[in-house]
């Protein structure tokens, strides 16, 4: 699956670790996924938009982070990417 | 206040010819084409350059690029891939671009229809990365 992926930055401290993922961030990061995917919704490939998936994932242990990936399809997003840069284009629309 | 005018200087030629140099001393020249469109006629070795551009913020542009790699050989492809990048990451030398980062790939891209160079299926790779650039001021 082509997909990028917008997560929290460094922390080091236990208080600062939970933080990192935690319900509060996720909400202040799903606009920027939002806006990554809607860009990305404008490609002209219907087949591709109708493959394109947005998700919340939060991984465990001290490293620990939410992240939110936006995504399309095995096969059809990567020939997307190589053809267009699509979800590429879309960070920077969204100013990431 | 007074906030002089800014101009961001253009990246793609300085890239390719990084990239193009790079690729010449480890491949060869023969048969290896480094630009930013395919080349016509295609040869069995190709990379382009595709610029997709990026916010700025005060003085810095970070540009997105994305690489297409073609070979005739498919250890070659993915070879060539994995040198572009490492290429990448030792040309930001502070003009044009100051910095790169946020590599991503190399995967492989199946064409539909396959390219095919003197009766060999090209295989095909693509990878991606940000360069940062420094504006200077408008006169």
């Amino acid at each position: 699956m082509s997909k990028v992926t917008i997560k929290t930055n460094g922390a080091s401290w236990g208080v600062i670790r939970r933080l990192m993922k935690s319900e509060v961030v996720a909400d202040q990061l799903e606009p920027f996924a939002q806006a990554v995917f809607d860009a990305a919704f404008r490609d002209p490939n219907d087949e591709y938009t109708a493959s394109l998936q947005i998700g919340k994932f939060y991984s465990s242990g001290r490293g620990g982070r939410v992240s939110w990936q936006v995504g399309a399809g095995p096969g059809i997003g990567e020939n997307v990417e190589a053809k267009r840069g699509t979800l590429q284009r879309a960070l920077g629309e969204a100013g990431l | 206040m007074f906030r002089a005018a800014i101009r961001f200087p253009i990246t793609d030629g300085a890239i390719v010819a990084a990239l193009r140099g790079g690729l010449v001393a480890r491949w060869g020249s023969s048969g290896l084409a480094v630009q930013g469109k395919l080349p016509d006629p295609k040869v069995r070795r190709m990379v382009t350059l595709r610029n997709d551009s990026g916010p700025q913020e005060e003085r810095i542009s970070r540009r997105r690029y994305g690489v297409n790699v073609w070979a005739d050989d498919p250890v070659d492809a993915e070879n060539m891939a994995l040198d572009v990048l490492a290429i990448l990451q030792t040309m930001a030398t502070g003009s044009p671009v100051v910095s790169t980062d946020s590599f991503s790939g190399p995967f492989e891209v199946f064409d539909d229809p396959q390219m095919t160079v003197a009766n060999k299926n090209l295989t095909h790779f693509y990878c991606a990365f940000r360069a940062s650039v420094k504006a200077s001021t408008f006169i």
